[in-house]
C-alpha cells in the first residue's frame, strides 16, 4: 500500500539467481518475506523496484501488464491448502478451467486433464467425478493437477504438505520430486522442514526479515548451524546427531546426502575403524 | 490415580454416513497428565476429540467429564467450562475486535459479571505471556499469538482439561514452540490436564502417555517409551518413527550391535560410545 501509513517493505534489495532445473528450497519464518517472494516470481506482486526475470520473460517495476501473463503461464503455484480453490463440478472441469482461460481449446483441455491425472497418480475415472467426492490427499493432488495441465516450467509450491499425515507427506513430496526428475522443470519449494529441504533440494535459501540471509548448496548452509540459530532455525536432525558424535568421538565425518541411511553408514564405518 | 475424562464404548457415525468413524473407543484421561493422540488423516483422533467437550455426542456410549456427562442438556455448559478446545487454523479461533474482546466473548456468554471478568481476562492473559497485547487487533497478531490468545479465552474461564486439536499444525517452528511452551507451563505449575492431538511424534516423545488411533479404533496405549518400540504398530497406522528410533535401525542394519533402540539423540550417542 505505496503512499499511505500502511507501506511496509516487504522485501529488500533481494538478489537471487535460480538456474533451470535447480529444485530450491525456500525457507524463513512466517513474515521473512517468503510467501511475497514467491508471489513475485509469478506476477501476482510487481516489485516496487527491481525486476524478475523468467526465461525471456521480464517484469520490471512499473512494468506492462502483458508481461505478468506470460509470467504466470511459466510459473506455477501450488498455494497452501490447494484443495480449497477447487470449484467446478467434476475434477475434468476444474483441471481445464486454467488452459481454457489461456485460450486452449476444450478438445486439447480435455487431453491434457486425462494426461496430468495420471502425472499426480490419479486413475482416469476420477475425471468424471466431482472433487468434494474424494478424500483430502486425492483433492490435494487434483489441485496439483490443475496447476500441471497449465504447463508450467517453474513449478512453485508453498508449503505443499501442510496439514498432511506423515504418510501423506512423503507420499506428495516423492510426487513433486518426480515430477520435478521426469520433466525438467525448476522447482521452488517454500518449507519450514530442513529435513525436507536436506532430502530434495538442490540450493536452499533463507530468508530473514524480507532479505536473503543465506543462500547455498545444503552443504554450505548447514555448516553454518549458529547462523541458522540466531534465526530461530535449524540443522536437519541428522547433522545434529553427527554433530553429536563428532564432539563425543573428536572424528571429523561430514554428510553429503543427509539420509537416515547414510548417517548410519558414517557412524558404523567410524566404529569399525576404531575397533581395529 | 483419579480420572477428570472417561469414553465408555463410544462408536460414532456421521449423519448420513454407515461405516462408524469411532468404533467402541474406551479411554481413561487422568488429572494433571499431558496426553498425546497420534494417528493417521482419518483414524478418528479429531472426532474423538470433538467427543470430550461435547461438539459431537456419541452414537453409542458415553462421554464422562469430572462428574458430568456430554450427552446430558443439563451437563453440557459445565463441559464446555471444563474442557476447553484450541483448534488447527488460529484464523478461525478469532472472534472478538481485539484480544480483550476475544477472551471477554467467552465469559460473557457464561454470564460472568463485568468486574469479576476484567480480572480475569487480566489474569488469564498475563498466564501466556499476552499482558502487553490486551488492545491489539488480531491481524497484528501472529500465529502464535492468537492460539495463546485462544488458550488465555479457555483459562478465562477456569478449565480443567485444555485439548489441542493440531493446534499447531499450521504455525511455524517458532510458533510451534511458543504454543507447546506455554500450555507445558500450565500443566506442570498449574495441573492443568492437556490432550493433544498430534503428528508431531517429538511433542508425542515428551508426553506422559501416548494413544495411538487407526481406522476409528484405539490400537494402543501406553508411556512413550513402550509405544515408540512398536515400529510395526507405528507402520501400520500411518505414522512415522521418531528420529533417533529410526537411525538405531538403520545402524543395527549396518550391523551396529545395539541392545535396544533408543529415544533420543543424547541416549543413542552414549550407547555408541559404549560401544568404541
Amino acid at each position: 500500500m505505496e503512499g499511505t501509513p500502511f507501506e511496509r517493505r516487504a522485501l529488500h534489495d533481494i538478489n537471487l539467481d535460480i538456474a533451470d532445473g535447480t529444485f530450491l528450497a525456500l525457507i524463513g519464518h512466517t513474515g521473512s518475506g517468503k510467501s511475497t517472494l514467491i508471489q513475485h516470481l509469478n506476477g501476482l506482486l510487481k516489485p516496487s523496484a527491481g525486476s524478475i526475470k523468467m526465461g525471456s520473460t521480464e517484469l520490471k517495476a512499473g512494468g506492462k501488464k502483458q508481461d505478468l501473463k506470460s509470467l504466470r503461464k511459466k510459473a506455477g503455484i501450488v498455494f497452501q491448502y490447494p484443495e480449497h480453490q477447487l470449484f467446478e463440478e467434476t475434477v475434468e472441469k476444474d483441471i481445464m478451467f486454467g488452459p481454457r482461460n489461456f485460450g486452449v481449446s476444450v478438445e486439447t483441455a480435455r487431453l491434457t486433464a486425462a494426461r496430468v491425472i495420471e502425472m499426480v497418480g490419479l486413475p482416469e475415472s476420477v475425471l468424471s467425478k466431482s472433487p468434494f467426492d474424494l478424500s483430502g490427499g486425492q483433492m490435494r493432488r487434483v489441485a496439483i493437477a490443475g496447476v500441471l495441465a497449465m504447463n508450467p516450467e517453474v513449478l512453485i509450491l508453498d508449503e505443499p504438505t501442510a496439514g498432511l499425515d506423515p504418510a501423506g507427506r512423503v507420499e506428495i513430496m516423492e510426487l513433486f520430486n518426480s515430477l520435478h526428475e521426469r520433466n525438467n522443470l525448476t522447482t521452488i519449494l517454500v518449507t519450514h522442514s530442513m529435513e525436507d529441504a536436506s532430502k530434495y533440494a538442490d540450493e536452499i535459501a533463507v530468508m530473514h526479515k524480507g532479505e536473503l540471509y543465506l543462500h547455498g548448496k545444503p552443504t554450505d548452509i548447514f555448516s553454518e548451524r549458529e547462523a541458522l540459530k540466531r534465526v530461530g532455525l535449524d540443522v536437519p536432525e541428522t547433522v545434529q546427531f553427527l554433530q553429536k558424535w563428532n564432539e563425543k568421538s573428536g572424528l571429523n565425518l561430514a554428510l553429503t546426502k543427509f539420509t537416515v541411511e547414510e548417517l548410519a553408514e558414517q557412524v558404523s564405518q567410524s566404529l569399525k575403524k576404531r575397533g581395529n | 490415580m483419579e480420572n477428570i475424562i472417561t469414553v465408555k464404548d463410544v462408536t460414532f457415525y456421521y449423519p448420513g454416513e454407515e461405516t462408524p468413524t469411532l468404533k467402541g473407543v474406551t479411554l481413561d484421561v487422568h488429572k494433571g497428565e499431558w496426553l498425546s493422540i497420534v494417528g493417521h488423516n482419518g483414524s478418528g483422533k479429531s472426532t474423538l476429540a470433538k467427543m470430550l467437550n461435547g461438539l459431537l455426542l456419541p452414537s453409542e456410549g458415553a462421554v464422562f467429564v469430572s462428574q458430568y456427562t456430554t450427552g446430558l442438556p443439563d451437563d453440557i455448559w459445565e463441559v464446555r467450562r471444563l474442557v476447553g478446545m484450541v483448534f488447527q487454523n488460529p484464523d478461525n479461533q478469532f472472534v472478538g475486535t481485539s484480544v480483550q474482546d476475544d477472551i471477554a466473548f467467552g465469559l460473557e456468554n457464561f454470564g460472568v459479571p463485568r468486574e469479576e471478568m476484567v480480572k480475569r481476562i487480566n489474569e488469564s492473559v498475563a498466564r501466556v505471556g499476552m499482558e502487553a497485547f490486551l488492545n491489539q487487533e488480531p491481524h497484528q497478531l501472529s500465529g502464535g499469538q492468537k492460539q495463546r490468545v485462544a488458550i488465555a479465552g479457555i483459562l478465562a474461564q477456569k478449565p480443567s482439561v485444555i485439548v489441542l486439536d493440531e493446534a499447531t499444525s499450521m504455525l511455524d517452528p517458532i510458533g510451534r514452540i511458543e504454543v507447546i511452551d506455554t500450555v507445558r507451563e500450565l500443566n506442570k505449575k498449574e495441573g492443568i490436564t492437556v490432550i493433544s492431538i498430534t503428528h508431531d511424534l517429538e511433542e508425542a516423545l515428551s508426553a506422559d502417555r501416548v494413544v495411538v488411533m487407526k481406522m476409528g479404533e484405539k490400537a494402543a496405549e501406553g508411556i512413550p517409551e513402550d509405544i515408540f518400540q512398536q515400529r510395526d504398530l507405528l507402520k501400520s497406522a500411518g505414522l512415522d518413527l521418531p528420529f533417533s528410533l529410526k537411525l538405531s535401525e538403520a545402524l543395527r542394519q549396518q550391523g551396529v550391535e545395539l541392545d535396544k533402540s533408543y529415544l533420543t539423540q543424547e541416549e543413542l550417542v552414549n550407547a555408541l560410545w559404549k560401544l568404541a
